[in-house]
């Protein structure tokens, strides 16, 4: 998945979280991520999810 | 690939820097072993306050690299500096590249080639984004394939890309309202196909990426990615 696939972004709901997680994981399982290095990307795949949430969030448009 | 024939003109190079010296060096050198020599390379500093001046004056002077130099005045982000290098742009197709970039030596090459067979419906094309060094986040942003076009093709992003200027200026180049990188790529790409042009893929095209090892600066980049496409989407 590619960050402009999610320029509307859903709201990072717990729920929203662990789905997306769970994807992420089985395309780390996929590629061989295993260990801390796993823990580590999903850790890096919820700071992407939350950071990218909060930029759209923040964003003022004086076009609006 | 259809062979890039030496009779049509060579893209034009467009590079925004700011306040990365040591990267931009890289990134000339790495233009300057291309296997297509470019109709020229634009570098618009966008008012370094760091040695930038000094590396492009020292690449001017020792390089064959037909480089031309400009420096705005104040900061306005990267939409601003590389609208302003499409102004001053000759070629038909201009090709950019970020200056934490290293385009791989066949890089202008591909994208020319691919250039030259396209149909005139296909306004842009971009390519592959690999990491310049392993690393945590280097890894994790390539299997993502954070900064490479999606299947779809709906966007593609200045680290590696090329348009046709004509209509660049049809749409009015970057969105100038994103200072700060991030977002003001896919907002030109949503632009383009808005106005009935296609963008399309070359895997051919390389470049290579610096990521910076940081969480910090990873939590940034996103954190300007969703404003910055908020900004561009209204």
């Amino acid at each position: 998945m590619s960050w402009a696939d999610e320029l509307a972004p859903m709201a990072p709901t717990p729920e929203n979280l662990l789905e997306d997680l769970a994807a992420a994981d089985r395309l780390y399982q996929k590629a061989g991520v295993h260990g801390v290095r796993r823990v580590a990307f999903l850790l890096l795949r919820v700071g992407q999810r939350l950071a990218y949430w909060g930029g759209w969030m923040m964003a003022k448009n004086p076009r609006r | 690939m259809t062979a890039y024939s030496s009779c049509q003109a060579a893209p034009s190079v467009i590079i925004a820097t700011y306040k990365r010296e040591a990267l931009l060096d890289r990134c000339l050198a790495a233009l300057a072993a291309q296997t297509l020599a470019a109709a020229e390379v634009i570098v618009v500093d966008d008012a370094s306050t760091d040695r930038t001046p000094e590396v492009l004056r020292a690449w001017a002077a020792r390089s064959s690299l037909p480089l031309r130099i400009e420096r705005l005045a104040q900061n306005g982000g990267p939409a601003r500096a590389r609208n302003h290098g499409i102004r001053l742009a000759g070629g038909a197709w201009v090709a950019f590249t970020d200056d934490d970039c290293e385009p791989q030596p066949e890089w202008l090459a591909a994208l020319a080639a691919n250039a030259a067979a396209a149909p005139e419906t296909v306004a842009g094309i971009g390519g592959r984004v690999l990491p310049a060094a392993p690393g945590l986040i280097a890894d994790y942003m390539t299997l993502h394939r954070i900064l490479d076009p999606p299947p779809s093709c709906s966007y593609i992003v200045t680290a590696n890309c090329i348009y046709r200027r004509s209509v660049l200026l049809e749409v009015g180049g970057f969105d100038q309202m994103v200072r700060e990188p991030g977002g003001e790529d896919p907002g030109l790409s949503f632009a383009v196909r808005r106005a009935g042009h296609s963008l399309a893929y070359c895997q051919e095209a390389v470049v290579r990426h610096h990521y910076r090892e940081s969480a910090l600066n990873f939590l940034r980049t996103f954190y300007r990615y969703g404003r910055g496409c908020r900004l561009v989407m209204g």
